[in-house]
This record gives C-alpha cells, structure tokens and sequence, in this order.
C-alpha cells in the first residue's frame, strides 16, 4: 500500500511517498486505523491542526474500509490562495 | 466524476495583470452580464520573529484539487444564478506583492456576484488541497496555514 503525502507530512515522515509493507497493510481496515497507525509512527502528525486521509481524491470518513486499488493520501491543514 | 470535464485550474508562478486583464475582455461578448466579482489572492510579506517572507512555494495535489475546484465551481452555479465563473491558482513559486489565486463570477445582477464569490472563496481556502511554504529572505521556511 503506497500512501501519497503533502504538505508538511512529507516533512514529518522524511519521505515524499509511503510504502506500507503487506503486513501492516492487512492490520489497517479502515481510516482510522490507517490514521491510528501513523500517527503512533509519526507523533508529530498529532501536532497538526487537521490531519484528513483523502482515498480516491475525496475526503473519507474515518469509518471508510480501505481497499486493495484505492488511493491514499494524506491531507494536512490545506493553505492555497 | 468523469474526468475529461475537468480543468486545469493551476498555472505556474504568478499570475500576472494581463492574464486577468485578458479574462475580463474575453466577457465583452456576452452581453447578458451585468456584473462581474473578481477576487485576487496576492503573497503578503509577513513576518514571524525577525524573519521576512520572499515568497510562497505552492505544491498541490493536483488531482484531488482540481476535482475539488470543479465541485466548488458545481457548488457555486446551484447556489447562484451566475452566468460564468472562472479559477486559477498558482503552482510553484510566487514572490512576494504577487498574484496567487484568481477567482472570477458573473452574472446579470450584482448581489449575486458578491455573494457567489464570498462563497466560493470561502470553500477554496478551506476544502482544496493546496500547500503553500512561505519561504523566508534566508531561504528557510515554514508551512502556511489558512486562517
């Protein structure tokens, strides 16, 4: 599982994309256990103001079940204009 | 969503003065307007301690933000009666005193403009994924947050 990040993510986590191994994959059936994980991994990602995962480009909700094709990414406070 | 509808709202660096100059000549023909709303995001020189911003490097996700700029440009026409509507953002780096974001409303009438581009505005700062680093005068930086 590949998760795209931006922003001050790529910061924080030292990469300009994540690959997460099948075994964690297998671990991470929702969001918000996708959040949990990378937030347990990368502490400073609770620093944040917002921390949203977007999958398949549309924001998702933390109950969302993640799926083997989807697109992930990681969305930190948005500051365009 | 089918993609093929999508535009691409980004254009590199600044936007400059004709290419807004050119957007608002290009209305001339369609003569039912009768008002036109234009916001203009312009790179502000702040400072954080004793450090002065030059300019802000914007990096998007370009997919998921146009996608987000085509809903909000959905979003807009139902609330509002608008005749057209028109968005680009900067991509890359735009210095200080510069242009960033271009947003443009008409219609027949002018509340509905001024209410149109209130909204729009409002949910371009706040739902599109763009980043933007204010890039400091010793070229370190820091990650903007839209207030």
């Amino acid at each position: 599982m590949t998760v795209l990040l931006f922003g001050v993510t790529k910061d924080i986590i030292g990469k300009n994309t994540l690959m997460l191994s099948d075994i964690v994959k297998d671990k991470l059936k929702t969001v918000q256990d996708l959040k949990m994980y990378l937030t347990q991994e990368y502490p400073n990602l609770e620093n944040l103001s917002s921390l949203a995962i977007a999958v398949n480009n549309e924001y998702a909700d933390d109950s969302l079940l993640l799926k083997q094709t989807d697109e992930i990414a990681l969305i930190p406070p948005v500051s365009g204009g | 969503m089918k993609k093929e509808n999508i535009k691409n709202v980004f254009k590199e660096g600044a936007i400059s003065s004709q290419f807004i100059a050119d957007a608002i000549q290009k209305h001339q023909s369609k003569t039912q307007i009768g008002a036109h709303n234009i916001f203009l995001g312009q790179v502000r020189k702040d400072t954080l301690e004793d450090k002065i911003v030059k300019a802000i490097e914007y990096t998007a996700y370009e997919e998921m933000a146009n996608f987000k700029f085509h809903e909000i440009k959905e979003a807009t026409f139902t609330k509002f009666d608008l005749t057209c509507m028109h968005i680009y953002h900067s991509i890359g780096t735009v210095p200080i005193g510069e242009i960033c974001l271009f947003v443009f409303v008409s219609a027949p009438h002018r509340q509905v403009v001024f209410d149109a581009l209130t909204f729009a505005v409002e949910e371009i700062k706040t739902q599109v994924p763009v980043f933007g680093k204010e890039i400091f005068e010793d070229s370190s930086y820091q990650w903007k947050i839209n207030k």
